[in-house]
């Protein structure tokens, strides 16, 4: 023991970002040295009065044991200079309000720091305000809300607002028309419930996901009349007249185009945010798929071994993550040639991961949410989750989650308890994701 | 001197009937048996062998004479085939041929006889009939040529011999009586009985031996008598009688011959034969009816085979016994028998023929049948082995295994099954003085008794450890993949859950419970989507597997509901599943005579509250129901009801009913 604390090793500290530079000479730390006794000498040479946490990456990852450890487990000479590069650490995600629900909350987005919209299992949704105040709520579904999407449409006299999917089969655009928030529209077409929901980043289209295994595209702006008749000529015409929904009041919206190609319930789909037309979807036959929503082509098909609850696709790191009914984040490189394989998998979750969500302005940060009623929010350069937020109250403890969303700092999340979870999240890393990008450009 | 009468008699008597007795036998028992038949005549051979030695004396006086004619009497192998000849002619009429032969030899000896005395013949002659008599019965009797009774036969035979003084050997009938029992005897004789010096032939016998044998062949001389020759040799030429002298040439010359008393015309050689000094001894020995052979003595000492004394250890003095010379009786009876089977065909040369298996045959013939327990397989268990003798039961032990006093006393004061050992070691000067031991019998009767009694088993012993026992479980790695950890759960039922049903799509679950409710859960959430109230306890649901339509059933009670969830249909799949379910009722409708109130099941449509639930189908039956179940096409519906008293299943049509 007394050897071993002994041992030295040479390191030298290097850092991205400027204003926590130290010299990069190198120095001589023992051994045992773990992230915060390393913190502590950064802090010591930035002279610090109030120290401020770091994480320390070696060879691009955190370093979460001791310097002899990850020594020991790379089978490294000590004898070597190591480069250690630090960053401040992430302080942990504080809660910052809970907004109770009579129902369960199925889906949640925020669509500014202000404006929060929530699709609840009782068909209803409601549109929140960081001052815990419910502005709106929108009724026009028949079943249960499963899916919001923020969008940005439209002129000064009809914008779109956001748009929900449930499990009547359509998907409603709500917005401000004439000053007053109702639904524009509806679109309709799909034969089964809607999961997904996702709008293109320049809003002018946007995608559903079914479990009636298809992908339907439709434009984000709002017909000019009823698209009732595009709609019968696509289907049998006597089923028209049968439909009969509390929402038939609704001008409908006819799509665009279908994708198929899945075999099973399609769960999840997001835009590619480099690439406006090109969408990844995920589903219940364990694929994940890349479309050409202008062509309508399937271009690429991956495979895991399980149920794809969740998908995300970040426009910083160009992965796409999937959360998994394994209990498993993969991490996917829709770039990369090999189609089948799994960049990085994520366990540390105990129900299915129902939600995940990229950081905005982020290359490594990722959050999850689960049955298992916590948030992880992990930075894939480590394989272990940086923080685990559990539930506060015990009305949520036990409760499943299903809907999550990174607004900017803000972390929103809701379940099975009814309860909108909104978390802070420091965002020092901001200026890293943001030279780091920079630096890829 | 009457004894050797018979024996000489007996003796003349066995050489011709041996010439076809055994051979006619023979041809009559065994014709196709070639194997027995030779056994057999080896037998009857050795039997001749024994009259032989009976007969020795005279066998060997005739012997003598028979030597002056120049004859080899050891030739077997000549008298075999003469056998052999006769065999074949006696095959015919043994009988005849027997009486035949006789009475050539009969004619011999009156032929030699009539040369002497003419008043002597005619006793030969009716003596000859009365041998003949007597020969013929002897045989019949006991088939052996040895013994003689009459008195009358050895004489007269005696006298027929001694009465061919010139022509005793003339004969040719004589001359094979000669050879073959000369030949044939001389061996046993030599080797069972007195022992005579050996007669070389041609030199110790005064007889001239070295003139030619008569090369004539076996004709009679009579058919030559007026010819100048006396045959052919074997080349076809005439032999020439030697020339003769006339009557008075003859008679002067018997005048001159002092010998010529003792001279005897050969008349196949065709010369005179002088007889020996000892040869007319010995006829005058035979004439007088006294032994020929001057040596043997009559009276010799009385060998007593079974003495007055009585031995303990006698060894074997016994004479062979007449069996062990005798043909059994019993072994041909037996050989008899198998001969018997032979000609019938029963028993067949050559190797048995294998016992063919039948091609097909009973594969559970002795299916039924109980292995029987090999005892002898089982291993013989050791008698548990005696302890040996220690130091203590030693007649004169060292002093430390000898009792004390005390402990002694203490031994006899112990009842005896408690007592250690059951003595007390004793100490003696010798072995000598050691006294019998008075448990002996005792101790011997219960080791008997162990012995006896305790039963000796085996033990079979298990050297099983536990963990054997116990099944080999896979490794739980090879097993994979099974549910290794709980992923949701669906809460909601009061009661227990009877039943929960997956919809073909995958997407939703059906739970049926006690507490008279079905839920319908979105599966991935668990979340409670619907729940119908059936008011009793619900013990099946289950989905309808067609995934055209979106219906499922409930087994509630005695009660079958069909349900369609409306919020998880579209349109169309409303449009078909309600379709499907009116189906069955617009067809009931169309053949009402059918409906038929003793029908177990009723169906019925729910009331206006019920439907709006979406139940469409009412299904009443009488008993419980437990179960229900699609076909896969999504029309059929079994049913199982269930009470005391047996259970029945019911099949169900929904478009039809």
């Amino acid at each position: 023991m007394d050897t071993k604390s002994e041992e030295q090793v040479q390191i030298r500290l290097v850092a991205k970002q400027q204003k926590y530079a130290v010299p990069e000479a190198p120095i001589v730390v023992p051994q045992q040295l773990q992230r915060y006794g390393l913190s502590e000498i950064v802090n010591h040479l930035l002279g610090n009065e109030r120290p401020i946490p770091f994480d320390f990456l070696v060879d691009g990852q955190f370093l979460r044991d001791s310097i002899s450890g990850y020594l020991k487990e790379k089978s490294l000479s000590a004898e070597n200079i190591l480069t250690l590069e630090y960053v401040e650490s992430m302080l942990p995600p504080t809660e910052i309000a809970s907004y109770s629900h009579d129902d369960w909350i199925s889906s949640v987005v925020a669509a500014s720091r202000d404006k929060f919209v929530v699709g609840s299992y009782d068909g209803i949704v409601r549109l929140w305000n960081a001052q815990s105040e419910c502005v709106d709520t929108l009724v026009g579904h028949d079943s249960a809300v499963k899916c919001v999407a923020a969008a940005t449409a439209g002129g000064a006299k009809t914008r779109v607002e956001f748009i929900s999917g449930s499990q009547d089969r359509t998907a409603i655009a709500w917005g401000m028309k004439n000053g007053a928030r109702k639904a524009l529209y509806a679109a309709r077409g799909h034969t089964d419930s809607i999961e997904a929901v996702s709008v293109n980043p320049s809003n002018t289209h946007f995608v559903t996901a079914s479990t009636d295994s298809t992908i339907r595209f439709w434009s984000l702006a709002a017909p000019k009349q009823s698209e009732d008749a595009i709609l019968d000529d696509a289907e049998t015409a006597p089923l028209a007249k049968k439909r009969k929904s509390a929402n038939a009041q609704f001008m409908t919206k006819a799509a665009i185009g279908t994708l198929t190609g899945h075999v099973g319930a399609v769960t999840s789909v997001c835009f590619n945010k480099d690439q406006e037309s090109q969408i990844f979807s995920g589903g219940w036959d364990h694929s994940v798929r890349t479309w050409d929503v202008a062509s309508g082509v399937n271009m690429a098909t991956n495979l895991c071994d399980k149920v794809v609850l969740d998908i995300d696709y970040s426009a910083h790191s160009r992965l796409i993550a999937t959360g998994h009914a394994d209990r498993s984040i993969r991490l996917w490189d829709p770039r990369s040639d090999d189609n089948t394989v799994v960049k990085l998998r994520l366990t540390s979750h105990k129900g299915f991961v129902s939600s995940v969500a990229w950081a905005p302005n982020s290359a490594y940060m990722l959050a999850s949410a689960s049955h298992d009623s916590t948030i992880k929010v992990w930075d894939i350069r480590s394989r272990t989750p940086l923080y685990t937020v559990y539930p506060s109250s015990d009305k949520d403890k036990g409760k499943k989650l299903l809907a999550l969303d990174w607004h900017e700092s803000l972390l929103l999340a809701g379940g099975e308890s009814g309860s909108l979870r909104i978390h802070s999240v420091n965002s020092q890393y901001e200026d890293a994701a943001q030279t780091l990008v920079q630096a890829e450009d | 001197m009457a004894r050797k009468g018979n024996m000489s008699a007996g003796k003349k008597r066995s050489a011709a009937s041996r010439d076809e007795k055994p051979v006619v036998e023979k041809k009559e028992v065994f014709p196709q048996a070639s194997v027995l038949e030779a056994s057999s005549e080896s037998e009857y051979e050795s039997n001749d062998d024994e009259e032989d030695i009976m007969d020795g004396d005279f066998d060997q006086a005739l012997r003598a004479m028979a030597e002056d004619q120049g004859f080899d009497s050891a030739d077997g192998e000549d008298f075999e085939s003469e056998d052999a000849e006769e065999a074949q002619e006696a095959e015919n009429d043994d009988n005849e041929d027997d009486d035949e032969e006789s009475d050539i030899h009969s004619s011999d000896i009156e032929g030699a006889s009539s040369d002497g005395e003419d008043a002597d013949s005619e006793d030969a002659e009716s003596d000859d009939e009365e041998f003949e008599l007597e020969r013929t019965g002897s045989r019949s009797t006991d088939g052996h040529a040895t013994a003689f009774d009459s008195d009358a036969e050895a004489a007269a035979y005696a006298e027929a011999l001694g009465n061919a003084d010139s022509e005793l050997l003339g004969d040719e009938g004589m001359d094979r009586l000669t050879i073959r029992d000369f030949g044939k005897d001389l061996e046993s004789w030599k080797s069972y009985r007195k022992t005579l010096p050996q007669i070389e032939p041609g030199y110790a016998s005064d007889s001239s031996t070295d003139e030619p044998v008569n090369t004539i062949g076996n004709v009679p001389i009579e058919w030559y008598e007026d010819y100048p020759h006396i045959g052919y040799d074997i080349d076809g030429k005439r032999i020439m009688k030697p020339a003769t002298a006339d009557e008075l040439d003859k008679f002067l010359e018997n005048m001159d011959n002092p010998d010529v008393f003792r001279t005897a015309r050969d008349e196949v050689n065709q010369k005179d034969v002088k007889i020996s000094a000892e040869e007319i001894d010995i006829i005058r020995r035979i004439q007088g009816g006294d032994i020929p052979d001057a040596d043997y003595n009559p009276y010799e000492d009385t060998v007593e085979w079974f003495t007055s004394q009585t031995m303990k250890t006698p060894l074997t003095g016994a004479p062979l016994t007449k069996r062990g010379f005798v043909p059994s009786k019993w072994e041909h009876k037996r050989v008899m028998q198998i001969v018997r089977a032979i000609r019938q065909g029963l028993i067949t040369s050559g190797a048995p023929t294998e016992k063919q298996e039948p091609r097909l045959y009973d594969v559970w013939e002795n299916a039924d049948a109980q292995p029987k327990e090999d005892n002898s397989r089982r291993p013989r268990l050791v008698a548990p082995r005696m302890a040996l003798p220690t130091h203590e039961e030693s007649y004169h032990p060292p002093e430390e295994y000898l009792a004390t006093p005390e402990e002694r006393e203490k031994w006899e004061n112990t009842d005896p099954e408690d007592r250690k050992r059951n003595f007390l070691p004793q100490d003696f000067n010798s072995l000598r003085t050691v006294p019998g031991y008075e448990n002996f019998v005792h101790e011997r009767f219960q080791r008997c008794l162990d012995l006896y009694l305790a039963p000796r088993m085996l033990k079979k012993t298990n050297n099983l450890n536990a963990e054997e026992l116990m099944p080999r479980l896979p490794d739980p790695r090879d097993l994979r993949p099974f549910p290794s950890a709980e992923a949701l759960v669906y809460l909601g039922h009061t009661g227990r859950v009877r039943s929960i049903s997956v919809d073909p799509t995958g997407l939703w679950l059906l739970s049926g419970s006690d507490d008279g409710t079905v839920r319908l859960w979105e599966l991935v959430t668990g979340r409670c989507a619907r729940i119908w109230n059936l008011g009793d306890v619900v013990h099946t649901v289950a989905w309808c597997p067609n995934a055209e339509v979106c219906v499922f059933a409930v087994a509630a009670g005695s009660r079958v509901a069909i349900i369609i969830p409306t919020e998880l249909c579209d349109d169309q799949k409303r449009l078909v599943s309600e379709e499907l379910v009116r189906a069955g009722f617009s067809s009931a409708a169309a053949d009402e005579d059918v409906a038929d109130d003793s029908l177990p099941v009723s169906w019925d449509t729910p009331t206006t509250a019920e439907q709006a639930t979406g139940m469409h189908i009412m299904v009443a039956m009488h008993k419980t129901v437990k179960s229900v179940a699609w076909h896969r096409r999504g029309d059929y519906l079994a049913s199982l009801t269930s009470e005391e008293g047996g259970s029945s299943v019911l099949i169900h049509q929904i478009s039809k009913h």
